[in-house]
This record gives structure tokens, sequence and C-alpha cells, in this order.
């Protein structure tokens, strides 16, 4: 994070990832079949989008439509990561925020830690558990799954492991919403300890995830217009020509723009564009936040209580799918090898994550990897930029802009390992 | 090899024996195998096996290459064309060395 300023006022202020990882280059020449086992080691938290994503491409160069029950597979698996990677955000990242602790690993005897001790963090483990072991039924192992294949998926879910992880997201529902329910409270708390939402100028929303109610398996990426309007859909093999994907000259990261403008991706890209999430729950919370906030909510604290109704959709969403019949031996259909050039599109917990790849002679040509928190890094730089004017004057830097420059950045929840692949 | 080509997997009988590159065999344990357990073959991300974790890459690469020859009926040469493809890539996590140092100078390498 480097903010630049001089006499007291702010002139830039810039989101830099400084390492390189290379995964475009040097996955040239391997057998194109492999890419779903590789290219989830691009990151440990993501690697479920990056598996299922990898898998897409390939489907899409070799024209294979998998079976039903490898789709409603390969969505339990984007719930569970969409329900370990929300829990972790809301509640061990940007809890101690909300509490006013600096840490979850802070060793002073603040009684508020010992709330988060005694209360809060044995419960969001509980939660986050029950998203991990979700991947690890559909998808083999918990981190780096294995289960998705070109065609569909090897194996089904047998019932009894199903009915397992069912109990288990039962047992964890009661629970996410308990814990949310306080975290909202402890927002609001927050938010008039600190008298900001943070950045909450209007932004486009960009999110892949369906465009009215949550579709982990649409093909097609939304935009909503900054005043809420509907900014029309395009495929992932469009994308380049809709959104500006530029380098810059101070990050590995590169950024993505809309119009010129900044585009928001993530949570409250897609609670902004959802009317209804279909699932009683989460609907409950969805009108709540609604009738508070309006829509489109453009303040960027926001972020946090959209996944939160996230969360709670990802458990009743993934409830009703293990209930339905997933044991079936028939997950895969055959495929023939082919050359070309394909797009793997998935809605990652950041976003809308997409893989081209171009095939030649069955090994990888090209391998380029559009990455969730690319598109946030413009929305990313002008909050920092909003809550470096906030705290810095000509007279003085208030101390509280090292929280304020933390809770931006947790907010949008960046992924600095897949934003360098 | 064979399998990836051809896609499908049987539960019941070994990778190797479906022509899938599978170096479950000859890697370090302890993993309880979910990759080779849902039907994927083992990539060997846990590094070579007490056997072989003290000698040269090149008598692992030989010691794969007998055994897949024995439990398969696919050629010795073809064996040792996919087992030594672009980048040693069948090997995720081991021999990067060899592969980016040229010491198979008769592939085609890209060294960045």
């Amino acid at each position: 994070m480097v903010i630049e300023v001089e006499a007291g006022k702010v002139l830039t202020a810039h989101f830099q990832a400084t390492e390189y990882r290379g995964f475009q280059h040097f996955v040239q020449g391997v057998p194109a079949e492999q890419m779903p086992v590789i290219v989830p080691r691009i990151c440990g938290v993501c690697s479920t989008a990056h598996h299922i994503a990898a898998v897409e491409a390939l489907e899409d160069i070799y024209r294979v439509v998998p079976p039903p029950v490898a789709v409603k597979l390969r969505e339990l698996l984007l719930l569970g990561q969409l329900i370990q990677n929300q829990a972790t955000s809301l509640f061990l990242f940007t809890m101690p925020d909300c509490l006013g602790l600096n840490s979850i690993f802070d060793h002073s005897e603040d009684p508020r830690l010992e709330e988060f001790r005694t209360y809060f963090g044995s419960r969001s483990l509980m939660v986050r558990k029950a998203g991990t072991d979700l991947i690890t039924a559909a998808g083999g192992q918990s981190i780096h799954p294995v289960k998705a294949v070109v065609g569909g998926m090897t194996t089904g879910m047998p019932s009894e492991e199903a009915d397992a992880v069912n109990r288990e997201m039962k047992k964890a529902l009661p629970i996410a919403c308990e814990l949310f329910e306080s975290y909202w409270t402890k927002l609001l708390d927050m938010e008039n300890r600190i008298g900001s939402w943070g950045d909450s100028a209007p932004a486009y929303y960009v999110s892949a995830a369906g465009k009215d109610r949550p579709d982990f398996a649409s093909k097609t990426i939304y935009i909503m217009n900054p005043d809420g309007t509907d900014g029309g859909g395009f495929s992932a093999s469009e994308f380049l020509g809709r959104l500006t994907h530029e380098e810059t000259n101070y990050s590995y990261a590169g950024k993505t723009s809309y119009k010129g403008q900044v585009i928001r991706a993530n949570s409250l890209a897609r609670i902004n564009m959802f009317e209804r999430m279909e699932t009683d729950l989460a609907d409950k919370y969805l009108k709540r936040f609604r009738s508070d906030f309006g829509r489109p909510a453009h303040e960027l604290l926001l972020y946090d209580l959209a996944r939160g109704i996230e969360l709670v959709y990802a458990i009743e969403r993934a409830i009703q799918i293990l209930e339905e019949p997933l044991a079936d031996t028939e997950t895969a259909v055959p495929h023939t090898a082919r050359d070309g050039e394909g797009y793997g599109l998935v809605e990652a917990p950041r976003g809308p994550l997409i893989h081209q790849y171009g095939v030649k002679k069955g090994l990888i040509e090209k391998a380029e990897f559009i990455i969730p928190t690319v598109h946030n890094v413009m929305a990313i730089e002008r909050a920092l930029k909003f809550a470096a004017q906030r705290y810095i004057s000509p007279q003085q830097v208030d101390m509280e802009l090292e929280q304020a420059v933390g809770r931006v950045v947790r907010a949008f929840d960046p992924c600095i390992a897949c934003a360098t692949h | 090899m064979t399998g990836l080509l051809r896609g499908a997997v049987r539960p019941d009988i070994c990778l190797i024996n479906q022509g899938y590159l599978c170096i479950g065999i000859s890697t370090r344990g302890g993993c309880h195998a979910p990759c080779t357990n849902a039907g994927q073959p083992c990539v060997g991300c846990r590094g070579p096996s007490e056997a072989f974790i003290h000698k040269e890459p090149e008598s692992w690469l030989n010691a794969i290459r007998e055994i897949f020859s024995k439990m398969t009926d696919v050629p010795q040469n073809e064996i040792e064309t996919a087992i030594r493809s672009p980048q040693l890539s069948l090997f995720l996590f081991q021999f990067s060395h060899d592969a980016l140092t040229g010491a198979y100078p008769d592939q085609d390498v890209e060294v960045l």
C-alpha cells in the first residue's frame, strides 16, 4: 500500500503486488488435461475455483457438456469454497475491526478478546469447517480438489457421505445466522465509532453468479451500472472486448476497468444484483439489507454484510443440493481431445475468474488467467485514497489511518497469490 | 499416455494398468491417496519415496519406465517419451532442475 502525500494533500494511492509467480509461462508445453491438477496450485484459498475453471476451459475447447449431476457437484464445490471463504473473512479477518481489536492473536487481557476466544472463535471455525468438509466430500480433498475432470466428475457423492456433510451444514446454519446477526450489530457500532462507511461513491459492479438470483453455474458475466440499472451481460470470450485490462508499472497484479471507470466485484457486487436469494433465511437478511441500505448499496463496509448474506445462502443452498441424489455412477461423459482455444468461467468468492487456454497438439500453447481480485484493484485504490484523505490533513496524520487502510483491504478481501499467479 | 486421452477411469483397476502415468507407487506416502481414490493419477506432490530419495533422478525415471512397461502393453520407448514430455510436466513437483537446466537437451524446453 503506497499513499503519496504532498503538503498534507493526498496525491495518489497504490495497491502493489510485488511478487511474481509465472504460471502463465511455465504451463506452456504441459499436456492440456493436466491443467486441472496444476492450476489449483496458484492458490490454497482459491484452489477450488481454479480447478473448476481449468476443467471448463478444456470442456469449451473439446465441446463437451458435463451431465447434470456433475454440474451439481461442481456447484457444491463452489458453495463449499464460498462458505469457507466468507466465514474466514467475516469472523476471523474483519471481526477484530468490529470489536476494536488489533488482531485475534493479540495477547492482551482485553475483555473483548476474551469474548472472541470464548464465543466467536470456535463457532466461526465450526462454520468454516462445514465448508471445508463440503469441498472434501465433493472434490476429494479440501485444498487442491481433484475430482473435476473433463466431461464431469470422477465420482459422485455416496449417500452416506452426503448425509454426513448435510448434517454438518444443518448444524452450521443456525450458528452462522447467530454469528452474522451479532456481526451486523457490531458493524453498526463500529460505523458509529469511526463515523464512516468508507468509500461510498458509485461504481460499476461485475458478477458471474447470475443476473437477479444466485446461479453459480452461470456462463455469463453481468454488469450493473452505478445507478443500479442493468448494464448487460457477455460471455467469457467477450471479456477482453468489454472490460479493459491493463498492466501497471508498479504492481504485478494489473487492473481492470469498465468504460474507463471503477468497477467492483466480490460480495457486494453479487448482492446488489440479486433481487432475491431464493432461500428462506438469506432472503430475510437480503430484505433487511435492502431496506436499510437501498439498491445498489455503495458503502464499502457493506461488503462484509453482503458476505454474511452469502454465507447463509451458501449453507441453505448446499443443504438443498445435498438432499438430491448425488451418488450417480454416470458422473462424466466421454470426450475426444482436440486442439483450439477455450474459456472457463467461474464466480469465485472474489468475483469472475476466467481461464483462457490455447491448445496445440494436445499441449498448452497459451494460458491466460483473469483473476477476480484484479477487477477490484481500481476500487481498492479509490477507497484507499478516500481513507487517506479522511485521515491526512496539512497539520497531521491521524494514526487511525493504519486501521482504515486495513479495513479497506479486508473489505475487498484481495487474493495476492491469485492476482500475481 | 493413453489413459488421459481415453478419459474414463475404472475404480477397481490400478491406474497404471489403465494407461495412466500415476507415480503413486514410488512416491512418499502418508497422504491417504486422495487423488488416486478420486480416480486422478498421482503427481507425486510428497516427493520420491524412501527408496529413491537418495538416488539420482535417473534411477527413479528408469524404475518408473520399467514398472510401466511391465504393467501395460505400451512399448518402452513410448513410455520413455511420455515421462520425458516437455518440461517433464508429468512430474509436477520433481525434476525441475533437470527440466530447466537442459539435462535432456533433445527436448523442446523453453527456459525463461
